[in-house]
C-alpha cells in the first residue's frame, strides 16, 4: 500500500463495488465517494500505477475510532466516540467528542490542549479538524465546516459562529437536509432568525433540537467511551519514585484492587497495562498479554516484573541505569485493556500442588496451571521461545504440520480455552487432527527424506529390497502405492514437481518403513529416484 | 480388453468437471475406449455437446446421469431405452422443481421409484467400508439391488491410495454378497491428466477460498483423467470381472438422442387435414388479402404465385410446415386477438410464405430477397424465425403459449452461461492469491474482448510483466477456463414446443424468476437435436409505435397499421438523410448519424443496406468506404473473380450485385466461402457458428486457412479473400443477415414516418415507451421542440401517467409530459389522483384530502414543480407539503421512501370538507426566492430535464470570455470562422462518451449547450493525454479543428477545459461566481446532469 498512490476502500452496494473513502491521490484523480469502483478504474487507467483497492471494514474503523477515543482518555476522562444510538451514521462516524471542562488547564489552556492534541494524532498520520466549543453541536460544526481545522469559539459567541455554516453543520438526517436546501434554506443563519412553528410543523423534532443543542438551549449528554469491560486503577504518588522495586510494589496494591472488582464481575484480565507518568510529563506503558483470563494478583505482578526486567536490559528506557535521579513516577496507573468471562470454578481439591511453587498460581487447575507455566515461559523466553504443532491441510506429509508460537493472538483465544485443556479433553483433541480419509503415516517423520538405492518392478511395482545407511533391507511385504501429486501452484509457473508414490514396507526382521518414489515412469520420469521418508514402529 | 469408462463429470457439473464434454468424448475415442458415459450431476446440460462429438466419430456414447440424492446417496444411472431415460428426465425434473434454481434436491426413495429400466453403479463414500456411515450406504446398496435386480452395481475406483488390493476386494466381495457387482471405473473429471490444476481451480472457485486454504478439499493426484483400456485393465488386475462388465452395461444401454426424434405438436392444424395441406390454405387466402381485387383484378400476380409455389414445395420437400404454422398460430393470436404489434425476422422470415401469412410486412419481392437461398444454407436444420413483440405486452404472448401447449409441453430454452476473459482471469487471480490490483489490471486489459486469452502485450500494457511466472499461470489457466459454462440461465424468449410430455424429453428446471421453468438444454442444442423452437423476443420500438398509431388514430382520426403507412414517402428519406434520426429505431446512434448525409437513402433497400453497414462485420473487413465510393461512382462496380480455369468470371455477381460487389452481408459472406472458397454449405454453417461461440481460438485458424488458401488458390485476389474473412469474423456473435435488415429497416421506415410526419406524436409515443433507444427523454423533448412541438410541463391538473398530446394554438397538438417523467413515482397511485381529480383540485391540500396518495407522493410533485397550476412554484409547494400531515390532510404520516397509497377514507377527520388554511394559522415564512437556475437544476433532479432552460445557458458570458462559440453556430457554414479546419472552442454538458471496439482507442464524445449538441472526436493521443478530463467531467469545454464532410460536423479535439466546478454555482443562482457558503459549494452530487458512457 502507497499512501502517495491513488487509494480507495470500497463497499458492495447495488450496482457493484462503490467507493467509500479515497485518499488525497485518488480525489486528485477526479474520483469521488459514492462512485462505482469500474468507473474509478476508468478514470484511474493509465495513470502511473493502478488504483489501489481494499474493501471497506467498517468494524475495524469503529474499533480504531474507539482506540483513538480510548487514548484520547489521557486529555480527560470523558472522550465520546460515535454511537450508534444516538446519531446516524453520516454525522459522527468520523470523530469523537472530550469534555475538557476542568482538563484544558493541565495543559495551559484550551489552545494548547488542541495544539497538543492535534501535533499528537499527526505523529499517528491522523489529519484532524479540531475546534472547541461550549456545546458539543456547535464543537462539531465548526470541525467540520470552520475554515480552520483547528478553531476554539469563545463560549457565547455560538449563534454568530455557526450562522454562515451550510444546514449540514447541524447533524441532520440527509432527507431533513435535503428538504430544507431544497426549501433555500442553505445556512443555519436563514433558520435562526425564523419563527419556530412553522418548522415544527413541517419536520421531525430533531430539527429544532439539533437547533437549540448548538445554541446550548437544551442539554445534550454525551456517553463517554467505556469498553466493556475496562479497568482501571490509577494511583497518584506524593513523592515519585524511581526504583523497579517501587513501581512493582504499587502495581501489586492496584493489582488487588482491580482482582476485587474482576472477582465481582465473573471477569478475568486477558490484556494490562500499566501507565507510568514520568514527572516531565512523558508517560510510559507496558502492556502484558495473557494466554488464559486471570486475576492472579502474584502472576500478574510476576509477568510485569519479567517484562520491566527484560526492558530495562533490552534498551535503555529509565529503566536500564536504575530510575534516573531526575526522572521519578508521579503517578502510576493500571488498566485492563481487554477482560474476558472468568466464571468461578471447582477447584481441584485432590491437587497434591497446593504450596506456592515456581509455576506461581497453585489454586488453579490443571489448565491454568498449564496456561500460567506459558506465560511464564514466554515472560522468560519470549514469545517466540514457545511453540506447538499445528496440523495443516496438506497431503504432502512433511507439509501437514507447522510450529506455531503458542499464545499469540490467533492461538490464544481459539485454541487455548481451558475447556480444551481438562485433561480429559486432551485425547478429544489428539483425535481431532485432521486427516483426509483413512491414510496411514509414520510415528517418525524424517526431517528430510534421505535418498535410498531400490530394486522395483517398473511402473510402479512395490520395492524388493533397498539400502538405507549402510544397511540393505529385505522386503517381506509392502502396501502401496499412496500417490501424493506435487502442489502445483508452489512451483513457478512452466516447472513441475514430481509426483510420489509412497509405500509401506516391512522388512524380514519386522522394521517398517516409509519409501517413495519420486517421479512417475512415462509421463514425468524415465529415471526416478527414491528416499526413505520415515520409521513405522 | 474392452473398457467403457462410466464415470465422466464434466464441465457442466459446474465447478466440478474440469473438461468440455467434447474433449471427453474425443479423448476416450482416441485411446481407443468401447464406450463412454457422460453422468453429469443431476443433470443433462452436458450430453447434447457430446452426442455431437461422439457422433461424428465412432465411439459410442452413453447418456447418463450421476444422481446425488439430498442426503449423499450417489449412484451413476444409464437408462436402457427411450422409455427409462424419460423417467430419468422425469426425476430429475422433480428434483430441479423442489429445489431453488441450479440444484436439485432428489431423495433415495425418489430414485428407487424411477429405477425401472436403469443401470446404477452406486458410488461407495471415500471411507467406505470401514468408517461411520457406511451401513447407511450397505442398506440403500441392498435397496436398489433389491429394486433393480440384475441393473444395480457398486463402482470401484482406484484411488492410489494404497490400500486399493484390500479396498477393492472387500468391495468386490461386498457387491457379490449384495448382489451389486463390481464395476471398474476411474471417476473422471478432466479429459488428460494435465487438467488437474484447472480442476483445482474450479474446486477453489466453487468453494469460495484460495488455493493455499483449500486443503484436503483438492485432490491428491492427478489420476481422475480418462485412462486407457490397458491402463484400466493393469490397475484392475485382480478383478478383470468388473473391467468386462464396463462393456456389458455400454451394450446393454441402447438409449441414444437420436430416438428423440422429434414430434410436432398437432394445435395448429384443425383435424382432417395435413400440415402441408393447411399451410397452402392459410398462405393463399394471405394472399389473396395482400393482394386485393381491387388493387390488383387480374389476381395474385404471376411472379409472386410461381414463388409461393416454389417455396411451399420447398417447405413440403423439408417438412417445415408445421414449423410455419406454429409460428403463424402465435402471430395470429397477438396480432388477431390481442392487438399486439409483432414482425418476424431470420432467415426464413423473408418468404413470401410469411409476407402471406402475416408474420411480416416485409414484402419479398420489393427486398429482392430469395427464401431458398437462406433455407438451403442451412439444410437440415429447422427454420429460424424469431418475431418481435411489444416490449410491454410480450408477457401476454409467452401466456398464450403456455395456455394453448401446456406448460408440459412448452418451456423456455437455456442461455449456457460461460466464462468470459474478465470473469475467468478475476476467479483464477483471486484463487491463486493474486492481489485484487494485479487481478484487476489483468482484467481490465480485455475490454472488447471477450471471447480470447489475453495476448503478451495487453498484459504489458496492463503495467504488467508477460513473464512473470505467477502472472503467466493466471493467464494460462484463465484461458483454459474461458468458456467453461458457470451456470445455465433462462433464455430470452426461446421456447420449446413438444407432442409428448416435455419432462420426458429433458429436465426442466426452476428459474430464477418466479413460476418460471426452462429446459436444460440451450438453443445450440435444440438445433443439434433437430427439435423445434419458437423465439418470442420484446422489443422496445414495437411498443412505440403501438403508442404512436394509436395516438394518430385517437387525435388525428387516422387509421393505420404498419402494412399501411405510406410507402415511398420522399420527406421520410430527405429527413434520414439530413441525419434528422434521434429516436428513429436503429438509425439514431451517432454511427449511424454520420453514415446517413454519406449514404444519402432513396429507397427501402437503401434502409436496409444503412441499417447493416454500421456493424462490426462490414467495418472490420473494410467493406464500407469501397461501398460508399461505388455508390458515389467515384468507384467502378468490380465483381471479384476466379482464374478462368477454377470458374465462370461471374461467379459472384449474383451474390454481390444488390450491394454494388462489396459484401456487406453475413449472407453473402457465407455464400463467398461456398462459392468462391468451395466451403461445403456444412462447412459455411460450421464456419458460422464458430463464430458465434466465445472459444473459437483453434478452429477458427482452420477455417482461415481453408477460405483464404481455397479463394486464392481459384484465383482470387488475396486481400479480397482476407476482407472477406475479416468481416466473417466482425460478425462474430452479432452476425447480421440481410433478412434481420430488412425487417428492421420496415421498423426504421414507420418510425421515421411518425416523426417526419407527427413529430407530436413521436414525441409522446417515444417517452411513454421509456427505457427504450440510445436517447433520454431530455434529449427527445429537445429534439421534439427543434421540431416545432410545444411541450408542456408535469401538472397535478393537466396531466396524466403518460405523457398526452393537447389542442396547441395552431390546431395542432402539444406534448403534456405526464406523472412517468418524475422519477420514483408509483403508477398506481397517479392514476389514483387523475381519478379524484374531476375539474381539478383547488388546492395542495384539497389535492391531498381527496386523492388519497402518499405525502412523499405529494412531495415528489412539489419537487418536481407540478404545483403551477395552483400557482404554488416547488418551494411553496413544497412547503405546504410539509405541513399536511400536522393540519390532518393525511390520516397519518407516511414515512418517506413509502409509496403505499392509503385509503383516504379511512380515517380522515371531521374537518377535512371544510379544509382550508384559514383554520390552521400560522406565522409567515417567506422562503428565498429560488433563482432560475436553481429552478433548473431541480427540475434536472426531479425530471432529468427542464423545460425552462438549459444549464448552459447560465455559462454563456463565462463561455464567451473562453471563446467558446454557442454550438448551432457550428452548423452556419458561412460564417467565417466555423470552415473546415478552423480552429474553435466549443462547450456544454457531456451528454455521451462512447469508446467503442472497433474504433481503435478513438473517443467519441456529444457535448451540449442550450443551442446544439456538437460531436467531438478525440484521437488516442489527446486522449492518454488528458485522461482524466475526457473519462470524468460533466462539463466541458473543448478546443479543436472543425472537420465537415457534408452534413456532419466534427470537432476534433484538441484541448480541454473542466468546466464540471462550476455547475454547483447553478444552485446559487444570480451571483454565479461569488462564493457565499464557508463551507464551500455544494457537493456537485446534488447537481444531475451526468452522461451516459459506453466502454
Amino acid at each position: 500500500m502507497d499512501p502517495d498512490r491513488p487509494f480507495v476502500l470500497v463497499v458492495a452496494a447495488s450496482g457493484g463495488l462503490h467507493i467509500a473513502a479515497l485518499n488525497a491521490a485518488a480525489q486528485d484523480h477526479g474520483l469521488a465517494v459514492g462512485e462505482t469502483l469500474a468507473d474509478a478504474r476508468a478514470k484511474a487507467e493509465g495513470l502511473q500505477g493502478d488504483l489501489q483497492v481494499r474493501p471497506l471494514d467498517a468494524a475495524a474503523d469503529d474499533a480504531a475510532l474507539r482506540r483513538v477515543a480510548l487514548w484520547a482518555t489521557r486529555y480527560t476522562p470523558t472522550a465520546s466516540p460515535w454511537s450508534r444510538d444516538l446519531w446516524d451514521e453520516e454525522n459522527g462516524a468520523d470523530g469523537f467528542f472530550l469534555d475538557i471542562e476542568g482538563a484544558a488547564h493541565l495543559f495551559g489552556g484550551e489552545d494548547k490542549l488542541l495544539a497538543d492534541l492535534a501535533a499528537r494524532l499527526k505523529d499517528f498520520g491522523l489529519p484532524a479538524r479540531l475546534a472547541v466549543a461550549a456545546t458539543p453541536g456547535a464543537a462539531w460544526a465548526l470541525s467540520h465546516f470552520h475554515a480552520s481545522p483547528l478553531f476554539v469559539l469563545p463560549s457565547g459567541d455560538e449563534a454568530s459562529a455557526l450562522a454562515d455554516l451550510p444546514v449540514d453543520a447541524l447533524r441532520l438526517q440527509p432527507d431533513i437536509r435535503g428538504s430544507l436546501r431544497r426549501l433555500g434554506f442553505k445556512t443555519v443563519g436563514a433558520l435562526l432568525d425564523k419563527p419556530r412553528a412553522p418548522f415544527a410543523a413541517r419536520f421531525a423534532a430533531q430539527l429544532l433540537r439539533r437547533v437549540d443543542q448548538a445554541l446550548g438551549l437544551c442539554d445534550e449528554p454525551l456517553v463517554p467511551i467505556v469498553a466493556p469491560p475496562v479497568y482501571h486503577s490509577l494511583h497518584y504518588l506524593l513523592e515519585p519514585i524511581m526504583t523497579q522495586e517501587a513501581v512493582i510494589a504499587r502495581t501489586d496494591r492496584l493489582m488487588q484492587t482491580l482482582a476485587n472488582v474482576l472477582a465481582r464481575d465473573d471477569a478475568g484480565a486477558r490484556a494490562l497495562r500499566l501507565c507510568l507518568y514520568r514527572v516531565d510529563g512523558a508517560v510510559e506503558t507496558v502492556d502484558i498479554g495473557l494466554t488464559l483470563p486471570t486475576r492472579n494478583v502474584a502472576h500478574v505482578v510476576r509477568l510485569f516484573d519479567l517484562k520491566l526486567a527484560a526492558l530495562a536490559a533490552t534498551h535503555d528506557t529509565g529503566f536500564g541505569s536504575g530510575f534516573g535521579a531526575e526522572f521519578g513516577y508521579e503517578a502510576i496507573g493500571l488498566a485492563i485493556t481487554c477482560a474476558e468471562p472468568m466464571p468461578a470454578r471447582q477447584i481441584e481439591i485432590s491437587s497434591a500442588d497446593l504450596s506456592d511453587d515456581a509455576l506461581g498460581p497453585t489454586n488453579g487447575d490443571a489448565a491454568e496451571r498449564y496456561a500460567a507455566l506459558i506465560d511464564t515461559l514466554r515472560g522468560r523466553l519470549g514469545t517466540q521461545g514457545v511453540r506447538r504443532f499445528e496440523p495443516v491441510e496438506s497431503y504432502i506429509p512433511e507439509r501437514a504440520e507447522i510450529l506455531t508460537a503458542d499464545g499469540d493472538e490467533k492461538a490464544s483465544s481459539e485454541d487455548l480455552r481451558a475447556e480444551d485443556l481438562h485433561a480429559e479433553d486432551l485425547h478429544a483433541e489428539e483425535a481431532a487432527w485432521p486427516l483426509a480419509d483413512e491414510r496411514s503415516r509414520p510415528l517418525l517423520l524424517l526431517p528430510q527424506a534421505e535418498p535410498t538405492e531400490v530394486t522395483a518392478l517398473v511402473p510402479d511395482g512395490p520395492p524388493r529390497r533397498f539400502s538405507w545407511r549402510g544397511v540393505t533391507y529385505y522386503i517381506a511385504g509392502s502396501q502401496g502405492p499412496e500417490r501424493i501429486g506435487a502442489e502445483w501452484w508452489r512451483t513457478p509457473y512452466g516447472q513441475t514437481r514430481p509426483t510420489r508414490d509412497y509405500y509401506l514396507v516391512e522388512d524380514f526382521s519386522g522394521h517398517r518403513f516409509w519409501l517413495y518414489r519420486e517421479g512417475l515412469y512415462g509421463r514425468e520420469t524415465t529415471n526416478a529416484r527414491w528416499y526413505v521418508h520415515g520409521l513405522f514402529a | 480388453m474392452r473398457y467403457a469408462e462410466l464415470a465422466v463429470t464434466t464441465n457442466f457439473s459446474f465447478l466440478r468437471g474440469a473438461s468440455h464434454p467434447q474433449e471427453m468424448v474425443a479423448t476416450a475415442d482416441a485411446l481407443g475406449l468401447a464406450a463412454i458415459g457422460i453422468a453429469d450431476r443431476n443433470s443433462f446440460a452436458g450430453v447434447v455437446r457430446a452426442y455431437d462429438e461422439a457422433r461424428k466419430r465412432t465411439i459410442k456414447l452413453l447418456v447418463g446421469t450421476r444422481l446425488v440424492s439430498v442426503d449423499g446417496f450417489e449412484a451413476l444411472t444409464y437408462p436402457i431405452d427411450r422409455k427409462a431415460y424419460g423417467r430419468l428426465c422425469q426425476l430429475l425434473t422433480k428434483g430441479n422443481r423442489k429445489a431453488k434454481k441450479g440444484e436439485c434436491h432428489l431423495s433415495f426413495d425418489d430414485i428407487l421409484d424411477a429405477s425401472e429400466g436403469q443401470i446404477f453403479i452406486a458410488l461407495p463414500p471415500l471411507t467406505f467400508p470401514s468408517r461411520a456411515g457406511s451401513t447407511d450406504f450397505l442398506t440403500r446398496l441392498t435397496a436398489l439391488a433389491h429394486t433393480a435386480p440384475g441393473r444395480t452395481f457398486l463402482a470401484g475406483i482406484h484411488y492410489h491410495r494404497g490400500d486399493e488390493p484390500r479396498r477393492l476386494a472387500l468391495l468386490a466381495e461386498l457387491g457379490e454378497r449384495t448382489g451389486a457387482p463390481l464395476v471398474a471405473v476411474n471417476d473422471v473429471h478432466y479429459h488428460v491428466p494435465e487438467r488437474r490444476p484447472l480442476a483445482d481451480i474450479v474446486t477453489c472457485v466453487r468453494e469460495k477460498c484460495p488455493l493455499a486454504e483449500a486443503g484436503f478439499r483438492l485432490t491428491v493426484n492427478a489420476e481422475r483423467h480418462i485412462k486407457s483400456p490397458d491402463e484400466m485393465a493393469r490397475l484392475f488386475k485382480n478383478f478383470p470381472d468388473a473391467i468386462a462388465r464396463t462393456a456389458a452395461i455400454a451394450k446393454a444401454c441402447r438409449f441414444s438422442l437420436d430416438q428423440l426424434r422429434y414430434e410436432y405438436p398437432d394445435e395448429p392444424v384443425p383435424p382432417g387435414k395435413t400440415a402441408q395441406q393447411h399451410l397452402a390454405d392459410l398462405t393463399w387466402a394471405g394472399a389473396a388479402k395482400r393482394y386485393p381485387k381491387t388493387l390488383f383484378p387480374n389476381g395474385i400476380p404471376a411472379n409472386v404465385a410461381k414463388r409461393l409455389n416454389e417455396e411451399l414445395a420447398l417447405i413440403e420437400e423439408l417438412k417445415y410446415a408445421h414449423y410455419f404454422l406454429t409460428v403463424h398460430d402465435v402471430v395470429a393470436y397477438a396480432r388477431e386477438q390481442k392487438n399486439i404489434l409483432c414482425q418476424g425476422r431470420g432467415s426464413a422470415a423473408n418468404s413470401a410464405v410469411c409476407y402471406c401469412l402475416g408474420i411480416t410486412e416485409v414484402n419479398p419481392n420489393e427486398s429482392q430477397l430469395l427464401f431458398a437461398r437462406f433455407i438451403s444454407a442451412n439444410r437440415g436444420e429447422p427454420p429460424d424465425i424469431d418475431v418481435d413483440f411489444e416490449h410491454e405486452r410480450r408477457e401476454e404472448v409467452i401466456q398464450y403459449i403456455y395456455g394453448r401447449y401446456g406448460r408440459h409441453r412448452a418451456a423456455i430454452c437455456a442461455t449456457v452461461i460461460h466464462y468470459r476473459s474478465r470473469r475467468a482471469i478475476r476467479e483464477v487471480g483471486k484463487v491463486l492469491g493474486l492481489t485484487e490490483d494485479v487481478t484487476a489490471a489483468l482484467a481490465k486489459t480485455v475490454w472488447g474482448h471477450s471471447g480470447d486469452g489475453l495476448p503478451d502485450d495487453h498484459i504489458r500494457q496492463a503495467g504488467l510483466d508477460p513473464a512473470n511466472p505467477a502472472i503467466r499461470q493466471a493467464v494460462a489457466l484463465a484461458g483454459e477456463l474461458i468458456g467453461f459454462p458457470r451456470h445455465l440461465s433462462q433464455h430470452v424468449g426461446g421456447f420449446v414446443l413438444t407432442r409428448g410430455p416435455l419432462d420426458e424429453l429433458v429436465p426442466i428446471g426452476n428459474a430464477a424468476m418466479d413460476e418460471r421453468t426452462f429446459i436444460e438444454w440451450d438453443k445450440d442444442d435444440i438445433d443439434t437435436l433437430g427439435l423445434m423452437k419458437v423465439d418470442v423476443l420484446a422489443l422496445g420500438m414495437l411498443s412505440c409505435l403501438r403508442r404512436g398509431l394509436d395516438l394518430m388514430q385517437r387525435h388525428y382520426g387516422l387509421d393505420l397499421t404498419l402494412a399501411t403507412l405510406p410507402q415511398g414517402d420522399r420527406a421520410i428519406y430527405a429527413m434520414l438523410s439530413r441525419a434528422d434520426s434521434i429516436g428513429v429505431f436503429q438509425v439514431e446512434s451517432r454511427a449511424q448519424m454520420s453514415m446517413l448525409p454519406r449514404l444519402q437513402p432513396q429507397n427501402f433497400y437503401d434502409l436496409v443496406i444503412e441499417v447493416a453497414i454500421v456493424r462490426p462485420g462490414p467495418i472490420q473487413g473494410d467493406m464500407v468506404h469501397p461501398y460508399l465510393r461505388r455508390r458515389d461512382g467515384i468507384e467502378p462496380e468490380h465483381y471479384p473473380s476466379p482464374a478462368p480455369e477454377h470458374g465462370p468470371a461471374d461467379e459472384l455477381q449474383e451474390v454481390l450485385k444488390r450491394t454494388l460487389g462489396v459484401p456487406l452481408f453475413q449472407e453473402q459472406a457465407m455464400q463467398i466461402a461456398i462459392t468462391a472458397a468451395k466451403f461445403t454449405p456444412d462447412e459455411a454453417d460450421g464456419l458460422r457458428r464458430a463464430m458465434a461461440t466465445f472459444r473459437h481460438t483453434g478452429k477458427v485458424h482452420l477455417f482461415r486457412d481453408k477460405f483464404i488458401n481455397g479463394m486464392a488458390g481459384r484465383g482470387y485476389d488475396r486481400t479480397f479473400a482476407e476482407h472477406c474473412f475479416g468481416q466473417i469474423e466482425g460478425f462474430g456473435e452479432y452476425g447480421f443477415p440481410e433478412s434481420h435488415a430488412a425487417s428492421f429497416a420496415l421498423l426504421v421506415y414507420a418510425s421515421a414516418w411518425i416523426k417526419c410526419r407527427y413529430p407530436d406524436v413521436f414525441c409522446a409515443a417515444i417517452l411513454n415507451s421509456q427505457p427504450m433507444g440510445f436517447y433520454q427523454p431530455a434529449q427527445l423533448v429537445r429534439d421534439a421542440r427543434a421540431h416545432g412541438v410545444e411541450i408542456r410541463p408535469v401538472d397535478v391538473n393537466d396531466s396524466a401517467w403518460d405523457c398526452t398530446l393537447e389542442p396547441d394554438a395552431d390546431g395542432g397538438h402539444a406534448v403534456r409530459l405526464g406523472f412517468r417523467q418524475i422519477h420514483g413515482l408509483n403508477k398506481d397511485e397517479l392514476e389514483k389522483l387523475v381519478a379524484a381529480r374531476g375539474n381539478g383540485f383547488a388546492s395542495i391540500e384539497r389535492l391531498a384530502a381527496t386523492s388519497g396518495i402518499s405525502r412523499f407522493t405529494i412531495e415528489r410533485l412539489a419537487e418536481a414543480d407540478a404545483f403551477r397550476s395552483l400557482n404554488l412554484d416547488r418551494r411553496q409547494a413544497l412547503w405546504a407539503a410539509r405541513r399536511l400531515d400536522m393540519i390532518g390532510a393525511r390520516p397519518r404520516r407516511i414515512a418517506s421512501g413509502n409509496t403505499t397509497p392509503i385509503n383516504a377514507t379511512d380515517t380522515l377527520p371531521l374537518l377535512t370538507a371544510h379544509l382550508s388554511d384559514e383554520l390552521f394559522p400560522e406565522p409567515s415564512v417567506t422562503l428565498p426566492a429560488m433563482p432560475l437556475s436553481e429552478h433548473v437544476v431541480e427540475d434536472y433532479v426531479a425530471t432529468g430535464m427542464s423545460l425552462k432552460a438549459h444549464p448552459v445557458k447560465f455559462f454563456r458570458d463565462r463561455l464567451s470570455a473562453l471563446g467558446a462559440i454557442p454550438n448551432a453556430q457550428l452548423r452556419n457554414e458561412k460564417e467565417e470562422n466555423v470552415r473546415q479546419d478552423s480552429i474553435v472552442t466549443v462547450a456544454g454538458l457531456v451528454l455521451v462518451r462512447q469508446r467503442p471496439g472497433t474504433s481503435k482507442g478513438v473517443v467519441f464524445m456529444t457535448l451540449e449547450d442550450e443551442t446544439d449538441i456538437a460531436n467531438i472526436i478525440v484521437w488516442p493521443k489527446v486522449f492518454e493525454r488528458n485522461r482524466r478530463i475526457v473519462m470524468t467531467a460533466r462539463f466541458l469545454a473543448i478546443r479543436g479543428r472543425l472537420q465537415r464532410v457534408g452534413l456532419v460536423i466534427h470537432v476534433v479535439a484538441e484541448s480541454f477545459t473542466d468546466l464540471s466546478l462550476l455547475l454547483p454555482w447553478l444552485r446559487e443562482g444570480g451571483d454565479l461566481f461569488a462564493p457565499k457558503l464557508a463551507g464551500g459549494p455544494i457537493p456537485d452530487d446534488a447537481i444531475p446532469l451526468r452522461s451516459r458512457d459506453f466502454h
